[in-house]
């Protein structure tokens, strides 16, 4: 009787969903108050451009979890925790999933026992330090390949001190109790005999849906905040900042911060502010935005403590001015 | 019916359904052709096909799969009613009001691809406000632009006095969105309405260190299906 009841209530979502569609298709005509249609237009820009990498990361994340062992991840990387942490911010040198869908490949990784501070290294560093990052920041910049190298070197830098500093830290208290549970009931379901096929994909569906499910409302949350930001926030207040270096840093950060924009494009948006903003706050915004932004931090609290978000989000602010401030007295 | 007797408490997947209503939205999207008004292009494909999968398999789980049994947090009702508005409430692009709060200076932005003089055609009729625009920003010599006809379409906006026909450039999806401006005369732009959409031939003059576009002709066109320049 249950499975029949659920049948009909899946023919009932279908049928209303599609009722949906056509009453937006005879809405089609009606636009909105400007300030509501544009914040309207931000959010789900942000959240259609995320949701198919989340839904990627999540399919790397469950495939880790399902058939890759313990033992064998264990083994491929160093065992000094250093050595690891490197390897781990190359990583995404052959997962480029952008942001977005790191943070569940990261879940993945922690499922298989490796450390909190190691896979915050992954994190930071993956969604620049991978293929299409550097390819797109190369198109951008042809005419400035110093600022592809200095993106590259300053998301190293950052990543492995701030794994490093994590490191100091029980690792513990850097994930959610419920993280740690799903952590422990993982391990724990772990077979070592082979499933069937079918049981083989129930389980991958299972753990699919469950991951799509918890961070689906921090991807909305965050998606809908950076959309009001954007309407109620001119960005021309931010553009007449620019004088002073420190100032112009501090500016293009901020502006990281809100737009939330993915790593693999957020190269062509800098460009257009390169001729009004120094080298040194294009770096900033090229190394902050693509680890801490809004959209990220409400993706990062379904995993890490609120403690563990502010010392990294605090690292990585202090660690990025200093590398920017670095560029423009130093390069 | 998926209610505890006990207690009451109701189990709909919210959550579930929220992840399918997105995935149906886009998917809808993207046979009308609206999903560019979100999205760049080149993502199109693989938004599409990654959404279709997530789709199938959070279809699947919810058929085959017993549905777990828990309360309902005010976080899951949130995103279930926001993700119903998003396929309920028709699709809407960027107004002369973003355009406003986002101009940065004129010029500055374009097909910045192009790198150099050699790189444009010769035919400037056939160029966009990008090229226009790309153009522009590199302060081209007087004797370069100064005879050559222009034929721009875009929206109007104005800030001041002044008046401005623009269109949206979009990197990666509408949050990045960025106007492509340039000034008109303000002679004879007095009637444009804004956030209306026209097709504008001049010429550029040179004045206080500012290409401004003197029209000829000033034609009222339907707002294009895509809005945006990529």
């Amino acid at each position: 009787m249950g499975r029949q009841r659920r049948t009909i209530f899946i023919g009932l979502f279908f049928v209303l969903s599609l009722a949906a569609i056509f009453v937006r298709s005879a809405l089609s005509g009606v636009t909105f108050p400007d300030i509501l249609g544009d914040g309207l237009t931000f959010t789900l820009g942000i959240l259609y451009e995320s949701l198919p990498f989340v839904f990627l990361g999540v399919l790397v994340s469950v495939l880790l979890q399902q058939f890759v062992s313990q033992k064998k991840l264990l083994a491929i990387l160093p065992k000094k925790l250093g050595l690891q942490r490197i390897v781990l911010s190359l990583m995404g040198s052959f997962l480029p999933v952008c942001e977005c869908g790191n943070v569940p490949t990261a879940r993945g990784f922690m499922t298989k026992g490796l450390l909190p501070a190691s896979v915050m290294a992954f994190l930071l560093a993956a969604p620049i330090i991978n293929p299409i990052t550097i390819l797109t920041t190369s198109q951008a910049f042809s005419n400035e390949p110093q600022i592809v190298w200095l993106r590259i070197l300053g998301a190293f830098i950052i990543a492995n001190f701030v794994g490093w500093a994590l490191a100091k830290y029980k690792q513990k208290e850097l994930i959610t109790d419920s993280f740690a549970a799903y952590c422990a009931d993982v391990s724990s379901h772990t077979h070592a005999h082979k499933r069937k096929f079918k049981q083989e994909i129930k389980t991958f569906s299972s753990k699919f849906t469950q991951e799509t499910q918890l961070l689906l409302p921090s991807l909305v949350g965050g998606s809908v905040l950076a959309g009001v930001i954007q309407t109620a926030v001119p960005r021309t207040w931010l553009l007449t900042l620019s004088s002073e270096p420190m100032i112009a840093i501090l500016t293009m950060m901020l502006l990281a911060f809100v737009v939330s924009i993915c790593a693999n494009v957020d190269a062509f948006f800098a460009l257009a502010l390169a001729s009004i903003f120094p080298t040194s706050a294009i770096i900033a915004f090229l190394l902050f935005g693509p680890m801490i932004d809004i959209k990220m931090i409400a993706l990062l609290r379904t995993t890490f403590t609120t403690k563990a978000i502010v010392h990294t989000s605090i690292l990585v602010f202090a660690l990025t001015l200093t590398f920017a401030l670095g560029v423009h007295y130093v390069v | 019916m998926w209610f505890r007797k006990d207690s009451m408490k109701p189990v709909l997947p919210l959550l579930l359904l929220s992840a399918l209503m997105l995935c149906i939205g886009i998917i809808a999207l993207w046979l009308t052709n609206d999903l560019t008004k979100y999205i760049h292009p080149r993502y199109v494909l693989f938004t599409v096909t990654l959404v279709s999968f997530g789709f199938i398999v959070l279809l699947y789980d919810m058929i085959v799969q017993k549905p777990i049994k828990d309360s309902i947090k005010l976080s899951m009702v949130l995103t279930f009613v926001f993700c119903g508005m998003a396929l309920i409430l028709p699709p809407q692009t960027l107004s002369s009001r973003a355009a406003l709060t986002r101009q940065q200076s004129s010029y500055q932005l374009g097909d910045v691809s192009k790198t150099s003089y050699d790189e444009f055609s010769t035919d400037y009729t056939s160029f966009t406000i990008s090229e226009w625009t790309s153009l522009l920003s590199r302060n081209p010599p007087v004797e370069q632009i100064q005879d050559k006809k222009a034929i721009i379409s875009g929206f109007v906006f104005r800030e001041g006095d002044s008046v401005f026909i623009a269109r949206f450039r979009i990197s990666c999806c509408s949050v990045d969105a960025t106007p492509l401006t340039i000034i008109l005369d303000s002679e004879g732009t007095a009637e444009l309405i804004e956030s209306d959409w026209y097709e504008i031939t001049g010429t550029f003059e040179l004045r206080n260190g500012e290409y401004i576009l003197v029209p000829d002709n000033i034609q009222s066109i339907d707002t294009p299906e895509n809005q945006y320049v990529f």
